[in-house]
């Protein structure tokens, strides 16, 4: 099992590269954040074009390429969406489409589109940090500007470096128990194999992590209270600008939105689905 | 830099969740400057007694821990860490899970930084530390980059960039190809002129270290220090104690051995190849002036045996866009023994999944037992073939010893024949007391067993092994590798992956040599140590043994037991030497 890239990130020298990680977390956790709280299309939609128009624009990303990455996720979006629009359950009102036992009504297109897009909206955000972020600057300036504790930035790092090789793991124990299978039953369904293999996934996962926490401990991590820098990160008055435009952008299309008379509130939405009640 | 030494008193430890001591009253002392190799059979506690060096325990790992460790003048447990960690500096076994930063001299800085050390000052160490194991013109490279031999350099600098003043190194070649182990030696070699470091040094194999060290100590199974003195003091007396205690003798020792008890008259044990030649050019001279044995093995692949395996024109390319198999043929005879070797990333493992159906051929036919191989066979194919992996854990699936055999039998036997084979493997593997055991807390050895023996549970005419000996003290290897005999003597088809190429010599039949996803050579053992260009493209060496009959002049002396037919034909060619029977005289 060959595993393609360790990381995601690709070492580019691009304006979004360039910027602090922890400001750039802060704003797209903000974009994420507001886009996820509107039980709206136009909300998720328009977050999810920015993020296209940042990656394009900041990083030489083409929107294509993003959704190319994306493309595991957005059958999973899809999915989801065409579930969420089918079995619709709440208030209904406007009928699209009816055939046969299918009914398609508006206000299910509504809520099925999205929560796909919302899905498609923080994933879209996600892929383009670490895309665009050394986890190395990423946990530097976690300890440097965020003054977060450095046992805890590094597990940050942790949870990057493990991630390749539990997928590596994974893979090996897949195999070793296809062969060893093979005689039983090929039909076997595919959560039994999951849960199969998880107990030597779950072994292996402990016993390698215990490996890298000796072998941090043994360079001394955590052996003294102070440490120094190798990596230096800073805010610079680019990255002040960038968080103060984009959470003004952030708040001026909601303000746009709301004028338009596209938005509706997350609490809203909840409110009218509890209260089962049509508009 | 300072030089300590390192003194241990009673040293007794006992993991917080076993109810048995690994450490036993260890005391052993250590000169500054001095190098000093560790063996001992595997489970007898040479890692945790690097864990103890260096403070983590009692530190950090809980348990019962009692005794006296002082570095030069600091004590363990008494000592701020940072001081002892700065101090006592480990290199470990596996490249991957030691390996903290994404980046080369990220890696390098993590340890300085953890002892706050000025960030002007850091750059400067790891530019040096880099430039000491060779790797200054990586400096800014992603880690995952690296190949394996790098990864353990890589981990070497950073351990020295922290300028401790003894330096431990736990198998640190373990999972290196032979050409990747002989640059880390070399490596190693010219770091001993340039630091005054104290080094202990654990390992398996002995071959390559034991020019490096000055001492060595065997630790014994019971957690106890066995034997201390310097090699020559190891293994006079023919190396009785080590091979005792189960651990690798070096190759000339088992040679010397032989030839002892066959009535040779050599001094003491040579240690290394280069004295062996010596000491059978002092003893024999006579014999190696008469003529040589002439080598009488085909060179060439036989022939007129069924099919086992063949493959044809195949190719293979990862996602990522690596060739790992170019046009690949490749026949593999009915009943054989047959090894595959090579560098590591040359292939060999990517070829053996596509054997057993794990990966698809993307070009060119495979063929099991005269049956083409396509996707939609790919788990009759298993039936037929059995694959041992590298690490025997990924394949263990019940919290049995016992469930995992039967979970390999047939379901349609009854119990009392599922019960009746499921005793007969754990005899034959050598796990009856086992039984009841948890599969994963079995020692090596004994995992490596149980991998195989749910293999053979299974009862397919063709065995794939990746790496069967991988990691093991010798005598679990012996037993790994005298069960496969065995297999191969009942007609089971042998096909083993590895790097050692003494197995290679005193097993295999055929063997096929892989360099950058292509066979470079297919032939017997024999035609193939005769070479020497055909191994260093791959990365190999020759056995020890080939290297030695080759600096005598000897041809085609490559196994102990062609030393001793050798041996036994001389005796006897003098005995008879007279005018009356000319014949033998020559021979």
């Amino acid at each position: 099992m060959k595993v393609v890239s360790t990381y995601l990130y690709q070492e580019w020298n691009t304006p979004l590269h360039r910027l602090n990680p922890v400001a750039k977390l802060l704003v797209f956790s903000c974009f994420i954040l507001t886009a996820t709280l509107y039980l709206d299309v136009a909300v998720p939609l328009t977050f999810l074009i920015v993020s296209w128009l940042m990656g394009w624009i900041f990083a030489h990303i083409s929107p294509l390429a993003l959704m190319r990455r994306l493309s595991p996720i957005l059958a999973a979006a899809l999915g989801l969406a065409i579930f969420n629009t089918l079995f619709y359950g709440g208030p209904r009102e406007h009928l699209l489409v009816a055939l046969g036992p299918i009914h398609i009504w508006r206000e299910g297109l509504f809520i099925g589109s999205s929560i796909g897009l919302r899905i498609l909206c923080v994933a879209s955000y996600s892929i383009l940090y670490m895309w665009t972020t050394d986890p190395s600057r990423l946990v530097a300036s976690l300890m440097q500007q965020a003054r977060m504790p450095y046992r805890l930035a590094y597990a940050v790092l942790a949870a990057y470096r493990f991630l390749p090789i539990l997928q590596r793991e994974w893979g090996h124990i897949q195999a070793a128990q296809q062969v060893r299978a093979a005689h039983l039953s090929r039909h076997e369904s595919g959560l039994r194999r999951i849960v199969r293999s998880g107990m030597p996934l779950l072994v292996s996962g402990i016993r390698q992590a215990e490996r890298l926490a000796i072998a941090m401990d043994a360079r001394a991590f955590g052996a003294s209270p102070r440490r120094t820098h190798y990596i230096r990160t800073h805010m610079k008055a680019s990255d002040y600008a960038f968080t103060v435009a984009s959470l003004a952008a952030c708040g001026l299309i909601l303000f746009a939105l709301s004028e338009l008379g596209l938005l509706r509130s997350f609490l809203v939405g909840v409110a009218e689905s509890l209260a089962g009640a049509p508009q | 830099m300072t030089e300590y030494g390192i003194r241990v008193n009673a040293l007794h430890f006992r993991y917080a969740d076993s109810s048995t001591a690994v450490l036993n009253g260890i005391a052993m002392e250590i000169q500054p400057g001095e190098t000093v190799l560790l063996l001992g059979p595997s489970g007898c506690g040479k890692s945790t007694f690097a864990l103890c060096l260096n403070g983590l325990i009692p530190d950090e790992i809980p348990g019962d821990f009692s005794g006296e460790i002082w570095i030069g003048p600091y004590m363990t447990g008494h000592t701020p860490a940072v001081r002892l960690r700065q101090q006592v500096g480990i290199v470990f076994q596996d490249p991957e899970t030691q390996l903290v930063m994404p980046r080369v001299d990220e890696e390098v800085a993590f340890g300085l930084e953890n002892l706050a050390i000025p960030e002007e000052m850091m750059r400067t160490r790891v530019e040096e530390a880099l430039s000491q194991v060779g790797l200054a013109e990586k400096v800014r490279a992603q880690v995952e980059t690296l190949s394996g031999g790098q990864k353990q350099r890589l981990a070497l600098a950073s351990v020295l960039a922290m300028q401790p003043a003894v330096l431990i190194l736990d198998e640190p070649t373990a999972n290196l190809d032979p050409a990747a182990t002989r640059s880390f030696y070399r490596t190693l070699q010219a770091l001993k002129h340039t630091t005054k470091a104290t080094i202990l040094l654990i390992e398996h194999r002995v071959d390559a270290v034991l020019p490096l060290v000055d001492r060595v100590v065997v630790l014994g199974k019971e957690g106890r220090v066995i034997a201390a003195g310097t090699p020559r003091e190891i293994y006079a007396t023919d190396g009785t104690l080590p091979y005792h205690a189960g651990i690798w003798l070096p190759s000339s020792c088992h040679l010397a051995r032989a030839l002892k008890s066959v009535g040779w008259p050599l001094e003491g044990c040579p240690l290394t190849i280069e004295e062996m030649e010596h000491a059978i050019r002092t003893v024999q001279p006579s014999l190696l002036r008469s003529e040589v044995a002439p080598d009488t093995s085909s060179p060439s692949v036989s022939s007129g045996f069924d099919t086992a395996i063949s493959a044809e024109g195949v190719h293979f390319t990862y996602p990522d866009g690596t060739v790992a198999l170019r046009d690949v043929h490749l026949r593999v005879p009915r009943g054989s023994f047959f090894a595959l070797v090579g560098a590591n990333g040359s292939g060999k493992t990517t070829l053996a999944k596509i054997l057993v159906g794990l990966l698809p051929a993307q070009k060119g036919t495979i063929t099991i037992l005269g049956q083409v191989l396509t996707p939609r066979h790919r788990f009759q194919i298993a039936r037929q073939v059995g694959y041992v992996f590298q690490n025997p854990e990924h394949q263990f699936i019940t919290e049995r010893v016992r469930d995992e055999l039967a979970y390999s039998l047939d379901s349609s036997l009854d119990a009392e024949e599922q019960r009746r084979r499921i005793d007969s493997l754990l005899e034959r593997f050598g796990l009856r007391e086992y039984a009841d055991f948890n599969p994963f807390s079995l020692s090596q050895g004994q995992k490596r067993r149980l991998s195989i023996a749910t293999m053979v549970a299974m009862e397919q005419p063709i065995l794939i092994l990746d790496e069967p000996t991988f990691g093991q003290d010798y005598q679990s290897a012996q037993e790994v590798m005298s069960v496969l005999h065995a297999l191969q003597q009942e007609g089971t088809t042998i096909f083993c992956i590895t790097h050692d190429m003494q197995l290679v010599a005193d097993y295999a039949h055929e063997v096929a040599v892989m360099a950058q996803g292509r066979i470079i050579f297919h032939g017997t053992p024999r035609a193939l140590f005769r070479r020497p260009e055909v191994l260093s493209q791959a990365g190999l060496d020759l056995p020890p043994l080939a290297a030695l009959s080759a600096r005598l002049g000897l041809n085609g002396l490559y196994t102990v037991e062609d030393w001793l037919r050798w041996a036994a034909l001389h005796t006897r060619g003098r005995i008879n030497v007279s005018p009356a029977n000319p014949q033998t005289a020559s021979g």
